[in-house]
């Protein structure tokens, strides 16, 4: 990720988790469709539910206000119907006669009934509520609507009429009512009944079931008989225009919904015909009262949709937030754990008891746990540490988790997979976990094995260069003494006349050249020179060291030549190449610890010279082989071995523009091929490595000078080095830069007087400076044919120029000079 | 057989006792004049110095070194020539003989010892 990008946080959690967001939106987007899908379903649901309770309500009303008026009219009815019977039976019949006969009825106390009855002229004739006589009050009740009504009525029914205010009582009343019918057929009056309408409204004002807010008795004349709306009760009103009429037209009961004509209400309506009495008894509640009801309960279900689209919008949103900070953690982690496993320490982590739960991948490589030790955890960490060092690393570990600090710089041992013991440096760092209790400590292991094997090196080196110096000074006496032997048992050889004497000369000569060779060959060893590479007869080069080599590799190995057909020339530095051999030997002699046979062969193929040494040793498994070459890797125990041979053949292999090559199996030997390129030219052969034995040097005065005069040309050297001599001087010509070179080696010189431009690889200037390093004291003055700009391609060429030709008395004050 | 007058004479020059006989008996088979000198400065004080056709030095001596030898011979321009024979490495017997001719002396060769009477007797160009 670029860290030029500067999107929100949030953003980037989008954009970046792609599909995985794109499916928490879209479930996200169905949550909501089912909410709002439920919420209408629900919301349907409760609004039938509301009209269903509510039409239930009333149809219940008005289905037992029918039953309880049937009833009652019923029982009203008798005692109209008896009290006509006895009427027609004496139509004399007096107020006594009437209340005895209602005694005997036996009504209800509650019901104090007004009984009458009116002639057919609509005069009162008889009434129970007044005891005195009825006819001196003289009352005509022609003008009532119901005494008309059952005067054009044929029918012989009992009559509900609208109530009326009572002329004798005053008191507002119902009015029952039959008509008479006399013998001939004609209108012979009425007999009825007034009761208080509260025997009706009673129950009304009892209970307004459920949302209900209006009942009433309707009349078919399109008068209510009672009308209770709202605990207000009212009489004979006006419902002509109710829809009402039509509904009962299609049936004797049911309901519907329509809007009251008496007051502008809309309503939910039950109503029942009651038969025969031309009445209807009406129940209603009101449509806002039912939407009301079932909007509290939309209200409630919207409130929880609502509440339910927040969480999921809610969730929805920390699920993408969760899932970009989730894979931006992975990220880290992921970044983290390959820098973890990059870096070159091994890293392993442990948790606040000590004990090891995770390590890196160099820590496994390096260790080579089995996978059965791998199976049991990470005990092979703590089991890898050198038993003497598992003490003291352990303290170190406890100390550093006592003092919550980072403790560093413990050096210990630490099994590698072959075995070997390697030096590390431990640190233990606590790292505090985020709520304090997961504390860890990572604890970091840094290779220090080649600064130990450095320093161990460095005292060895310091005794080497102590044994080369004895021994270029003994090689010498030695050389002196075999010289004797060899020379002189050379002479005794041709006076001798007994061959087996001659045989037994010869031995000896042999072993005493052998000695010879030895010698040479630590010379070679303890030499000090510059890596210089010259070109090399290889295969002289070989036979010379091979009696060192020999020697090397002791008696139970069979040690083989191999020739080249022809002679082979290299360039390379012949002390170099020695060591190289004398390694490779070396490592052959460790790996055939019960003797072998070793051949030591040089061929040539593709223009390369290839020495091959062959051995029929232990041989290397495939992880040794694929670390042979590490520098600090070996597999000898402690002190024998620096790791450093392989390493340091593949160098010099290198270095001289060539290859090593190897060729191992466990159990099968191992085979080193050293490849070089071949000399452009066999020139100038040396065979010898270059021993420095450095002559004493002598105070020279100043006046006498020592010259080295470096030029190609004989004749002007030999003038040159005769002025020099004239002039008191010791004058040494060399011919070239690399005579030069071998004298400086030897000779301490006051001056060096050098051409510039000579054949050759060295050239005056590069001789110059080599020879400053050699002897920082010595004079150098150049001299050439050319001007200084010409000849040395250089401005700052720091050495004085002689140009050719010179006189003697320019040589004399260029010496002169200091 | 050469009249005493021309029979050549060499001048062995080394410390080493055995040495320097060993080298004067395989001389004598030449039938030439050897005359050993255990130090550079009986050498150099002998009287017959200039009568010597070829010097056999051993570069380490006790009392001189080889170099300076040669460069007393250079400075007095003593006509000998010169065999250098050693103990020490090639390189520093090679230097040696570079720098002997480097002075203008006539070098003969240089010897590595140890060496066979052959071999002495190819670089002095004698015969047995």
């Amino acid at each position: 990720m670029s860290r030029f990008n500067h999107k929100p946080a949030w953003l980037k959690a989008i954009t970046d988790t792609g599909p995985i967001v794109w499916g928490i939106v879209f479930c996200a987007i169905w949550a909501l469709v089912i909410v709002g899908f439920a919420l209408h379903e629900a919301t349907l649901r409760e609004r039938d539910k509301a009209y269903e309770e509510a039409l239930d309500v009333n149809n219940k009303t008005v289905l037992s206000d029918e039953v309880r008026i049937r009833t009652l009219l019923a029982g009203l009815d008798k005692v109209i119907l008896v009290v006509r019977k006895d009427f027609a039976d004496n139509p004399k019949m007096t107020h006594q006669q009437l209340m005895d006969r209602l005694a005997v009825l036996q009504l209800d106390s509650n019901i104090d009934p007004h009984i009458f009855v009116f002639d057919a002229s609509g005069n009162m004739m008889l009434m129970s509520s007044r005891s005195d006589d009825a006819h001196s009050l003289k009352l005509n009740f022609a003008d009532r609507e119901y005494f008309q009504k059952q005067k054009t009525d044929a029918s012989d029914v009992l009559r509900v009429d609208a109530p009326v205010l009572s002329r004798v009582t005053g008191q507002r009343s119902v009015p029952l009512t039959r008509h008479i019918t006399n013998t001939d057929g004609t209108f012979g009056g009425i007999v009825g009944m007034s009761v208080n309408p509260s025997l009706f409204t009673e129950p009304f004002e009892q209970s307004s079931p459920g949302l209900q807010d209006s009942r009433s008795i309707i009349g078919f004349d399109g008068y209510t008989r009672m009308r209770l709306t709202r605990g207000k009760i009212e009489f004979t009103s006006d419902v002509r225009k109710s829809q009402v009429f039509n509904e009962i037209k299609k049936a004797k009961s049911g309901s519907y919904t329509a809007i009251a004509a008496i007051d502008g209400v809309k309503r939910l309506v039950s109503y029942r015909v009651i038969d025969p009495y031309e009445i209807i008894v009406v129940a209603a509640t009101p449509v806002s009262a039912i939407e009301g009801a079932y909007a509290n309960e939309v209200r409630r279900f919207t409130l929880v949709a609502a509440v339910c689209s927040v969480l999921i919008l809610l969730l929805s949103g920390l699920l993408i937030y969760g899932v970009g900070r989730q894979r931006r953690y992975v990220e880290t982690q992921q970044s983290f754990n390959e820098l973890i496993e990059m870096v070159p320490q091994s890293v392993f982590r442990m948790n606040a008891a000590g004990k090891i739960v995770w390590a890196n991948r160099r820590t496994v490589d390096y260790a080579g746990p089995s996978e059965e030790e791998q199976a049991k955890g990470f005990d092979w960490v703590v089991e890898a540490v050198h038993p003497e060092d598992r003490g003291r690393l352990k303290d170190f570990v406890i100390d550093a988790m006592k003092q919550q600090i980072t403790k560093e710089s413990f050096e210990y041992r630490k099994r590698r997979f072959d075995g070997a013991y390697l030096w590390y440096s431990l640190q233990v760092t606590l790292l505090r976990g985020a709520n304090g209790v997961d504390d860890y400590y990572l604890t970091t292991a840094t290779d220090i094995h080649d600064r130990k094997m450095a320093e161990e090196r460095a005292r060895v080196a310091q005794k080497l260069e102590s044994i080369g110096q004895l021994t270029g000074g003994m090689a010498h006496d030695f050389n002196n003494l075999l010289a004797i032997i060899v020379g002189n048992l050379d002479l005794v050889k041709s006076n001798v006349k007994v061959e087996a004497d001659s045989k037994r000369l010869d031995v000896a000569i042999g072993a005493a050249q052998r000695g010879v060779g030895l010698v040479k060959s630590l010379l070679a060893l303890a030499s000090k020179q510059p890596l210089l590479p010259v070109t090399v007869n290889l295969w002289v080069l070989i036979e010379r060291i091979s009696p060192l080599l020999s020697h090397a590799l002791g008696q139970r190995v069979n040690f083989a030549l191999k020739p080249p057909g022809d002679n082979v020339h290299v360039e390379v530095d012949e002390a170099g190449l020695e060591a190289v051999l004398l390694n490779l030997i070396v490592n052959a002699k460790d790996a055939m610890p019960k003797g072998g046979d070793l051949t030591l062969g040089l061929e040539v193929t593709d223009g390369m010279a290839r020495i091959v040494v062959q051995d029929t040793g232990t041989g290397m498994s495939a992880a040794v082989l694929k670390r042979a070459t590490e520098p600090f890797f070996t597999t000898k125990e402690r002190g024998r071995g620096t790791g450093l041979g392989l390493s340091m053949v593949a160098g010099f292999a290198k270095q001289s523009g060539g290859t090593m090559k190897i060729q191992s199996a466990e159990g099968l030997g191992t085979t080193i091929e050293i490849a070089l390129p071949l000399a452009q030219a066999a020139n100038p052969v040396s065979t010898q490595s270059k021993s420095v034995i450095m002559p004493n040097q002598k105070a020279v005065s100043t006046n006498k000078l020592k010259i080295l005069i470096v030029d190609d040309e004989p004749a002007l050297a030999a003038l040159v080095r005769d002025w020099a001599k004239a002039q008191g001087h010791t004058a040494v010509v060399a011919h070239s830069a690399d005579d030069a070179l071998t004298l400086l080696a030897v000779r301490a010189f006051d001056v060096l007087l050098s051409d510039i431009i000579m054949p050759g690889q060295l050239d005056g200037i590069s001789l110059a400076e080599k020879a400053g390093v050699m002897h920082p004291a010595m004079k150098i003055l150049l001299m050439s044919g050319y001007s200084r700009e010409t000849a040395t391609n250089r401005a700052d060429v720091p050495w004085p120029l002689l140009v050719k030709p010179f006189s003697k008395e320019v040589l004399e004050t260029a010496l002169g000079q200091n | 057989m050469t009249s005493v007058l021309e029979r050549l004479s060499f001048a062995v020059v080394d410390d080493e006792p055995f040495m320097a006989q060993l080298v004067s008996d395989m001389l004598s088979s030449a039938d030439v004049d050897v005359e050993v000198f255990p130090l550079g400065a009986d050498f150099l004080r002998s009287p017959n110095l200039l009568k010597f056709k070829t010097i056999i030095l051993d570069l380490s001596l006790p009392d001189i070194d080889g170099f300076d030898l040669m460069d007393k011979l250079a400075a007095d321009t003593i006509g000998v020539s010169v065999l250098l024979i050693s103990g020490h490495s090639n390189a520093t017997i090679n230097a040696a003989e570079i720098y002997g001719r480097g002075i203008g002396l006539k070098m003969s060769g240089a010897l590595t010892k140890p060496f066979t009477r052959d071999e002495l007797l190819a670089a002095l160009v004698l015969t047995a």
